[in-house]
Parts: structure tokens; C-alpha cells; sequence
């Protein structure tokens, strides 16, 4: 009697932990910053043919900085009065861990349904089948009748698309005018070079004892070198990305300058900036301690929401013998539906939603890049606060200043990148020389790129 | 065979043995969460990844296979991989025995102090071993070493440097931050220690102290040669522990600067998720198995000729 009874016990709690592991692994709930966003609980009255339809639950994933996590949360909130019968779970992390976060949801086929997507990425995702074509939703669901195919052609992969733009961008300088007026400089323009550029910074230094800029880049080398490159006509992986497309030399210059740099303590070096490598919030240039920071030319709207005075862009500095503009613009990013997504029509309405409604791109404001419609651009101009219309304005008056896009990166970026900086670090604190650095530099890359094409 | 005379008894052994089937459901039921939870999460992921180490798979598309090509590169063409081993070595050996000592030194401190406050001063010791492995206090240790952090601040005050200096940034220093973190979280050896010390008797210490035998004498001939097997346990334990040491490089320096903080598991988990090389991350993994069972063996083989066991001397 004791035996069943125990035996019987056992068998219930192992009943009760097994489904408790059930419920852990459901899609549904394994998110870790994911608040639910009901519909029910909306004071909107649906309309009776809405409140009619099945009721679906969208997942979207998006990176970003807290300012985006707010504006794209208020937008969803829009979306879901509109669509009631839509529950959405959004789940949104920074950009360090993004990707890591999605492979491991692709590999146990459990990606949210709508995720934002990278020009970088892209490629990869659709050859894989990781994403769906989305050509059989445009006209239906999604509708880009106002959209200029100029920015559709980034998510274009092997003739269809797989990504909708969520805006347009590119690298951009942006300086605090506050800061140039009390170190007695004048504002840069389109025309200024590497060597007013470092004037600048050595200005600052002397006058205010701040960083000139936090880099070419936030704590890393790549942008800064790919600008870099591009200026002199070369590119740092080749089209097709099976080997590296710069000479030696390119990379010799670019460190010897830019170490310089930071051993004149213009520019901090990467240890130092700490938490500002990986959230645009603490980045120097809102905190004060910087004069300029590079970035995207969208995020200049998160810069000055965390710096809470008014910032300028301008484009990066020239070479003095530089071939071309080394500048471009690009998609920032796109929506991408997954090959896991459940709700594959709801996805094409939100997707919809972001691209053409006014409402919603009152609140994103650019945030992302400049909106893809033309309908909506027309209708924010009015609208649009200082920061916004530089941002708007970059993409109109600063085409001239750039040339065309690199083609996407191949796999082996990442680790790529890494190297880059690993050697920055070796020749700032004097374990190597430039010259020994870049030879061992062109070696271990091209590896990484076999490596990782396999 | 002889059905007549064992026909009883096979009645009986035939209850026996449902009674005895049921014992063994029952103690199978009762260890089956650990049983299911050893093979769906332990022995099933060692086994994919010792498949995953013989491939390359980028995680997205699937697996491709290589032999034994990851373990090659890794052992002839990888000085990343010769880095974090350099780093993790240096980690273990520096770490364990300073944090051994410490916590060793912190618990006869508590045993000596024979008041009742020594239980709120070993709870208050024991606190940054529950939270010192979090990303919370990596992060706070970020601060704390940081260039605008507390430490500059404080010995700045004093007048003790000139520069911020960067902690966690410079070659020379980042790695000592991190061994600190690591000694900080002391508790649980000193835990052990202590109840190891409450296991000497106190009639030894009596007779040594009749006999004339100093404070050091005590120390040296009574209280470690009979704590060593309490010594030996930690030992092991800190061991792995510090060859598995992760989130603290992960988050406050990143494997930097120029990786001299890249410890082994970090440098897997790049390469495995940053990098998407799964199959050449599970062949790390592999080997740092191998490592480990390697030190855990010689640990197990020395402690033969130092650790003591009293009542095995006894029985001699």
C-alpha cells in the first residue's frame, strides 16, 4: 500500500515536471525581455468585422537602443488598436547579443516571427531559407506603391525580396556645436579632411582637456578602416567576399594615424570607454566627454534623446589624396519574415504599418532611418524637430558626398573584426610594430575568411 | 525441475519479485528527475557536440563533415587558442591557491572567534559567493575599475596616482582584477573550511599546548595535516571552477586587452557564437575536457603523499 502510494506520488510529481518542461521549452514563452502587449485589455472599441478574425499572437524581435525600445513599443500599441484581434510579444535586446540570440532560435526553429533584419546579414539569412521571400505579400498585405525602388534594392537577395527597408543611412560625424564654439573652432563641413579633423580634436584636448572624439567608430577599428579603403578606390573584403580587397599599406596608414591618436589621448582607447561600446545612452559625447562620436546617420535621434542638447552630423573627414567620397548610404535595416513565423499575414501588416502609416512614423521619427515612403516623408517634413531634418537632409544633400555600397560582408566579419581590434590594442600598448601588425594582420584574416567559407 | 518441491516457493519468489519490480520502479521513479535530466541534458549534448566537433556548422545551415580537422587546426594554426590557455593557466594558478589561502586564513579567523556574531559575520562572508558569479556584480566590478570608477577616485584623492589609471584595459593589470572578483567570492571553502576545523578535536590542541608547542606549531603540525582532505576537496572544486571561469571576462573585459583576459571558455563561446563556428567551438570544448581530467587526475594522483586521512593512518 505504502509502495503504490509512494510509487504514485513519484509519478505525479514527475508528470507535473515534465510538463512544467513542456511549457519552458513552447515558443511562447522563452524570451527574456519580452512584456505581452494584450489586445483585449485595449479601450478601443474593434470594429465588427476585426473582432470577427481568429485572434493571432506576432512575435517581432528588434535590437536597438532604449529610445528605439520605447518608440517601436508605443508603435505596436498603435498597431494592436488598430489590428485587435493581433496579440503581439515583442522582444528586443541590444545589438551585442542579437545575432547570437537568433542563430540558436533558427537552429531549434523557434524565431519569432518578424525580425529586424541587417543589410550584413541578410544574404545569409535568405540563402538559408531562414527567411521567406515576401514578393507574394507586396500588393496584398504589405503596400509600396509609394516606396521608390532605390530602397527596396538592399533587401533584394537573388531577385526577391526578403527584407523591406525600415530606413536609410550612413556613416556620419556627429559633434556637439556647443563644445566647437567654446574651444573656438568652427563647424565642420562636408569639405574638411583628416588633418582638420585631428586639429580639431587637438583644439579640444588643449582647450577644454575632453576627448576630441570617441573614434571613428565606438570601440572598434572596422568602419573607420572601411572608410578608409573606400576613399582610396579599394574595399576591405572583395565582392564576392572570398578574400580581402586592400593593400597593406592602407592599413599601415589608417593605424599609424590612428594610434597616433590615441597615445595623444584625442581619441580614447577602447578599454576606456566602457559601458559606450555597447549602449549609445553612455556614449561620451552625451555624457560630455567627447566633442564628436561617429555613428549611423539614424542615430543621431538616440544621441541627442540621451544627451538632451542639440547635436550636429556632418559627413566623415576626407583623405587629402583620396580617389572618392568614402561615405555611402544604406539600408540601416529591414523586416524580415521568418521561416518559423506562425502568423505570416499579421506579420505582413505590421510590416505594412511601419512602411505607411503616418501616425506610426510620427512616433519612430527617423529613428531607424529616413522613412522609405514617400507619402510619409512628405507628410513628417512639416513636423520634423532640428536633428530629424539633419538626418533627412543627410540622405538628400549628402548622396554627393558618398559613393556606392560595398557589397555585403562575408561570415568571417565578425571574427575579422575582432583581429582589427586585437592589433590596435598591440600596437597602442607597444607589443608590435604597425608594419609587423599589418603583415600578421593580412595573414590571419585571409585564414578567418577560409575558414569560415569552409 | 522438480516442480513438486518447489512449487511453493516459486509462488512466493514470484510475489518477491513483483514486490522487488516495484522497489525498483519505485527507486528508479525517485531518482528519475536527475536520471532524465543526466541523459536529455548532459549525456545527449555531450554526445551531439562530440558529433559537432567533427564537423563545421555555422548553426544556420547544416552540419558538414570534417573529421578530425578542427582538432588540427586548433593544435597546429590557432594562437588564439595557445592565448587562452596562457590566460586560463595563469588564472587557475594564481587564483585558486591566493583564494585557498584567503579563505583558509578567514576561517580559522571565524573559528577563533568564538561569539555568537560569527555566524552574521560568516552569512556576511558568504554573501559574494551567491551573487559574485552575476552579471550584476561583473557589471559593478566594470565600474568599479573603470577609468571614472572608484578606485581611481579614491586613490586619486589620496594622491596616490596622478592619471586614471585603466584597470581593466591596461596588459598589466586587467588580469589582477579579475583574479580579485574571483578571490572575493570566498564563502564557500571558507564554509568548508570551517566546519573542517570544527572536526579537530580540541584535546589535541590541549596536549600540544602542554607539550610547549607554539601557536605555529599547532597550526603546522595539528590543524593543516588534518585538514588536508577538507584541503584537497576545495582544491579540486576551485580547480574546475576557475578552468570554467566565464561571465566575469565576458562581461567586464571582454577577453581583452589583447586576450590577455581571453579565458578558454570565453574564447569558445566566441568562436562558437560570435563567430559561428560550432563544430571548431565543441572541439575546444573536447579539449578542454581533456585539460581538465588531466589536472583532476594529477590532483587525485599527488594527494596520496599529502593529503591524510585519519582513519586510514588508524587502521595502519
Amino acid at each position: 500500500m505504502k509502495k503504490a502510494l509512494s510509487l504514485l506520488c513519484m509519478a505525479a510529481l514527475l508528470l507535473a515536471a515534465a510538463s512544467g518542461c513542456g511549457a519552458g521549452g513552447s515558443p511562447s514563452s522563452s524570451g527574456a525581455s519580452r512584456s505581452e502587449i494584450s489586445s483585449s485589455s485595449a479601450g478601443i472599441s474593434p470594429s465588427s468585422s476585426e473582432s470577427e478574425k481568429e485572434p493571432v499572437t506576432l512575435r517581432v524581435v528588434w535590437w536597438g537602443s532604449q529610445d528605439r525600445h520605447d518608440k517601436t513599443l508605443k508603435v505596436l500599441d498603435l498597431f494592436k488598436a488598430e489590428y485587435p484581434h493581433i496579440t503581439i510579444e515583442p522582444e528586443y535586446l541590444a545589438w551585442t547579443n542579437y545575432w547570437e540570440r537568433l542563430a540558436s532560435q533558427a537552429a531549434a526553429s523557434t524565431m519569432p516571427d518578424v525580425i529586424q533584419n541587417d543589410y550584413n546579414y541578410i544574404e545569409t539569412y535568405a540563402r538559408n531559407g531562414l527567411c521567406i521571400p515576401l514578393d507574394s505579400l507586396i500588393g496584398q498585405e504589405i503596400h509600396l506603391d509609394d516606396v521608390d525602388d532605390l530602397y527596396l534594392a538592399g533587401g533584394r537577395v537573388d531577385g526577391q525580396i526578403y527584407g523591406v527597408n525600415l530606413g536609410s543611412g550612413g556613416p556620419a560625424v556627429v559633434y556637439d556645436p556647443e563644445i566647437f564654439a567654446q574651444a573656438g573652432l568652427e563647424e565642420p563641413d562636408p569639405s574638411w579632411t583628416y588633418a582638420d579633423y585631428e586639429k580639431a580634436m587637438r583644439a579640444i584636448r588643449e582647450k577644454l582637456d575632453i576627448f576630441g572624439a570617441t573614434g571613428l567608430q565606438d570601440g572598434g577599428m572596422y568602419r573607420g578602416l572601411e572608410v578608409y579603403c573606400r576613399q582610396y578606390g579599394q574595399s576591405i573584403f572583395s565582392h564576392d567576399g572570398s578574400a580581402l580587397n586592400f593593400d597593406k599599406q592602407l592599413f599601415i596608414d589608417y593605424y599609424t594615424m590612428y594610434t597616433g591618436w590615441e597615445t595623444q589621448r584625442l581619441v580614447p582607447t577602447p578599454d576606456a570607454l566602457g559601458d559606450a561600446r555597447v549602449n549609445i545612452e553612455a556614449n561620451f559625447i552625451c555624457t560630455g566627454d567627447s566633442a564628436m562620436t561617429c555613428c549611423n546617420s539614424n542615430q543621431i535621434v538616440s544621441l541627442v534623446a540621451a544627451a538632451g542638447r542639440p547635436l550636429k552630423m556632418t559627413t566623415v573627414p576626407m583623405a587629402e589624396d583620396q580617389v572618392q567620397y568614402g561615405g555611402y548610404i544604406k539600408p540601416s535595416m529591414f523586416w524580415s519574415i521568418s521561416k518559423d513565423a506562425q502568423a505570416v499575414e499579421a506579420g505582413a501588416q505590421l510590416i505594412d504599418f511601419f512602411t505607411n502609416s503616418v501616425e506610426a512614423n510620427r512616433i519612430l521619427m527617423a529613428e531607424r532611418g529616413v522613412p522609405i515612403s514617400a507619402a510619409v516623408r512628405e507628410a513628417l517634413a512639416p513636423d520634423l524637430e532640428d536633428t530629424q531634418k539633419v538626418m533627412f537632409d543627410y540622405i538628400a544633400q549628402y548622396a554627393q558626398y558618398a559613393s556606392e555600397m560595398d557589397a555585403p560582408q562575408p561570415a568571417a566579419f565578425a571574427e575579422i573584426s575582432s583581429l582589427m581590434d586585437n592589433y590596435e590594442q598591440k600596437i597602442v600598448f607597444g607589443e608590435m610594430s604597425v608594419e609587423a601588425a599589418a603583415d600578421e594582420f593580412m595573414k590571419k584574416a585571409g585564414e578567418a575568411i577560409q575558414n569560415a567559407a569552409g | 525441475m522438480i516442480p513438486s518441491v518447489s512449487k511453493p516457493p516459486v509462488s512466493k519468489s514470484g510475489r518477491r519479485s513483483v514486490s522487488r519490480f516495484f522497489d525498483r520502479a519505485a527507486g528508479y521513479l525517485f531518482i528519475s528527475p536527475w536520471l532524465i535530466g543526466f541523459l536529455g541534458f548532459t549525456l545527449l549534448p555531450m554526445a551531439v557536440s562530440f558529433y559537432l566537433s567533427l564537423t563545421r556548422y555555422n548553426v544556420i545551415s547544416p552540419p558538414v563533415f570534417v573529421g578530425l580537422k578542427n582538432y588540427a587546426e586548433i593544435f597546429t594554426n590557432d594562437d588564439r587558442f595557445i592565448s587562452a590557455l596562457q590566460a586560463t593557466l595563469v588564472y587557475v594558478f594564481v587564483h585558486v591557491p591566493l583564494k585557498l589561502l584567503f579563505s583558509l586564513a578567514v576561517a580559522m579567523l571565524l573559528y577563533k572567534t568564538g561569539s555568537r556574531i560569527v555566524s552574521v559575520y560568516r552569512a556576511l562572508f558568504y554573501l559574494p559567493s551567491i551573487i559574485g558569479g552575476s552579471v550584476a556584480i561583473a557589471v559593478m566590478w566594470r565600474r568599479i575599475f573603470g577609468v571614472d570608477g572608484i578606485v581611481n577616485d579614491f586613490l586619486g584623492r589620496l594622491g596616490l596616482i596622478e592619471y586614471e589609471i585603466s584597470w581593466l584595459g591596461q596588459p598589466s593589470t586587467a588580469m589582477g582584477t579579475l583574479i580579485l572578483l574571483g578571490i572575493w567570492q570566498f564563502g564557500s571553502p571558507m564554509l568548508i573550511f570551517l566546519a573542517g576545523l570544527k572536526q579537530i578535536p580540541d584535546s589535541y590542541y590541549e596536549a600540544a599546548a602542554i607539550d610547549g608547542c607554539g601557536w605555529w606549531g599547532r597550526l603546522w603540525r595539528i590543524t593543516l595535516p588534518l585538514l588536508t582532505p577538507i584541503l584537497f576537496f576545495n582544491l579540486l572544486m576551485q580547480l574546475i571552477r576557475a578552468f570554467m571561469c566565464f561571465t566575469e571576462a565576458f562581461i567586464i573585459t571582454e577577453g581583452g586587452p589583447m586576450d590577455r583576459t581571453l579565458f578558454y571558455v570565453l574564447y569558445l563561446y566566441q568562436k562558437s557564437f560570435k563567430y559561428f563556428q560550432m563544430g571548431y567551438g565543441c572541439a575546444l570544448a573536447w579539449i578542454l575536457l581533456a585539460v581538465i581530467g588531466l589536472f583532476t587526475l594529477l590532483v587525485f594522483r599527488s594527494s596520496q603523499y599529502w593529503v591524510f586521512y585519519e582513519s586510514k593512518d588508524g587502521a595502519k
